[in-house]
């Protein structure tokens, strides 16, 4: 039911971003269809859903383990937009004003 | 990234410990100069030669 | 000129990666932007970016650094001469706004609704130039009872409520006789009109009547829950409507709505309508906005080491006894910090593990705490 994991086709490079979560269809996320694109919104950064081996190289570049890493909620809006489900590592290329951009992980939690 | 150099804690850790070592009686590994006597002094002599048989064990907490 | 430094930042990006080294972008555009149309050598280019990665290095936060303190020291330092200043402050159109300590405690505790909840709706380009039609959408945003609009009657004879309308104040609102009536039968109210009033029966009682008419006049007809007001300013870019009270979630649904540059001051209203990340961007601009409008220069990254840490959990955590202090893992940091009898007995009771690995857990059994010199685990390196 759902297709946009990309654990389910792990070959795929560099995750699947939600730039386009219409092109997907109403099929991206349960339940009903988010009225407003959060994505686009200037206060949310790019986030990407990473695949298994992609981030089993994550945690052994990093040395740390999956719990260690911060949380993010599967009810979130932008992890319901990727269809992720817990236990699944999304990546998230943050603006910064500092270092211009940063490139942060936070793994996919039961609510 | 693994850092090659140690950190100024390590550093410290490294040099106080050496200098305790001196202090308590055991031999200096190096020449030192003649007006040297401070144990401290003698330790961070030896660090900067990198003879200090101690270093640091990383990843653990 | 753009092009030329594009391709700069491009072939700088790529020799990094082939070097395997890590300089952060805002390093690179600096260092592209110094280079400028000089013209450098691939191999004048790999040196430089050599000693910038070294430099970097060592400029970076060491492990073991207790970054932690320093934030709490930076921060509370200038905290202490907040408090002495204004509370409030009438500013954006007249409208009161909590600034200063207050206001920055609210973001530390994470209260559901701040105390002045705003909101800054910004408008999309077909929308934000003409007057009238800002004025219609703000119209949609402002919440409108029917006591704004109409006097409303007490009938005690035929025991009704009468309610007449102001129809300068309707055209104004652009409310018809027939939406009043419409959301009137929605709520289940039995009501005759005629052409300018509106009677509703009430059960023939006079406290029945006169909660009747209490209940009708706060009844809402027009607008968005939550929002008392909503001013229109004339700003560079067009008309923005700034509001008192808050519904992000409702107002960004608002046809001409800009989704994407509408904010609230409201974090939580943030964290459920556009998720985690956004909440953590709020945070660190409502303090670092908070602060720096007393005048005081906090670095940015104080701020977000705090945001960090109260949205480690996936949700935006109070810091306090119900949050980040009140969760920690281990009992003695928890006993340090509140109600210590308490936690030290119930501890007792369920049998909890202390595994001492923070700081506060060590400092109360008397051994060396995991920062600075403490983190250093010392191994004899023999002789080769």
């Amino acid at each position: 039911m759902l297709l946009s994991g990309c654990a389910d086709n792990p070959g795929k490079p560099g995750g699947q971003g939600f730039k386009s979560p219409q092109a997907r269809g109403s099929e991206g996320f349960q339940g009903e269809r988010m009225k407003i694109d959060v994505t686009k919104h200037k206060l949310v950064p790019e986030h990407v859903l990473l695949s298994d081996t992609e981030s089993k190289d994550v945690l052994k570049k990093y040395n740390v383990s999956r719990d260690s890493l911060p949380q993010i909620p599967v009810t979130d809006p932008c992890a319901r937009m990727l269809g992720a489900k817990p236990g699944q590592i999304i990546k998230i290329i943050r603006r910064s004003q500092t270092a211009g951009s940063f490139t942060a992980y936070r793994m996919v939690v039961e609510a | 990234m693994i850092l090659l150099e140690y950190t100024r804690f390590e550093k410290a850790a490294i040099i106080g410990t050496r200098a305790l070592q001196i202090a308590l009686g055991a031999p200096v590994l190096i020449k030192i100069p003649k007006n040297v006597i401070d144990p401290l002094k003698i330790a961070m002599l030896e660090f900067e030669k990198n003879i200090i048989p101690i270093t640091v064990k990383r990843g653990e907490t | 000129m753009a092009k030329t430094t594009e391709k700069l930042k491009e072939t700088v990006q790529k020799e990094l990666e082939k070097m395997k080294i890590h300089i952060p972008e805002s390093v690179v555009d600096k260092l592209v932007a110094r280079i400028g149309r000089k013209k450098v050598s691939i191999k004048d280019l790999r040196n430089v970016l050599k000693e910038v990665a070294e430099k970097f290095a060592q400029h970076m936060i060491e492990p073991g650094e207790a970054v932690g303190i320093v934030t709490a020291q930076s921060i509370g330092e200038p905290g202490t001469q907040m408090t002495m200043r204004t509370f409030h402050y009438a500013g954006v159109a007249e409208m009161n706004v909590t600034l200063g300590l207050p206001r920055l405690i609210e973001i530390v505790d994470a209260r559901k609704t701040p105390s002045t909840p705003m909101m800054e709706i910004h408008l999309l380009p077909k929308f934000r130039d003409d007057r009238k039609k800002v004025g219609k959408i703000a119209s949609e945003i402002e919440i409108t009872k029917i006591i704004d609009i109409a006097e409303v009657e007490t009938d005690i004879t035929n025991m009704q409520v009468i309610i007449k309308p102001d129809l300068k104040k309707i055209r104004k609102k652009e409310i018809t006789m027939d939406n009043i009536k419409e959301k009137l039968l929605e709520k289940g109210y039995e009501i005759e009109s005629n052409k300018s009033t509106i009677s509703i029966k009430s059960e023939p009682s006079y406290r029945k009547l006169h909660a009747l008419a209490t209940e009708i006049k706060v009844m809402k007809i027009k607008g968005k829950d939550g929002v008392s007001r909503a001013l229109i300013k004339k700003e560079p870019e067009g008309y923005v409507i700034y509001t008192e009270g808050s519904n992000f979630a409702k107002v960004l649904e608002i046809d001409g709505v800009d989704q994407t540059t509408t904010t609230t001051n409201n974090i939580y209203e943030i964290f459920e309508v556009l998720g985690i990340e956004a909440a953590r961007n709020a945070i660190i601009d409502e303090a670092s906005k908070t602060l720096q409008e007393q005048g005081l220069n906090v670095d940015i990254r104080h701020i977000m080491l705090v945001a960090d840490l109260v949205t480690n959990k996936g949700t935006v955590e109070s810091i306090g006894r119900h949050g980040v202090s009140g969760k920690k893992s281990s009992v003695l940091a928890r006993a340090a910090f509140e109600i210590t009898v308490n936690h030290l007995l119930n501890a007792g009771v369920v049998g909890e593990d202390e595994p001492l690995v923070g700081v506060t857990e060590n400092i109360i059994v008397g051994q060396p705490i995991s920062l600075g010199t403490g983190v250093v685990q010392l191994v004899y390196k023999p002789k080769r």
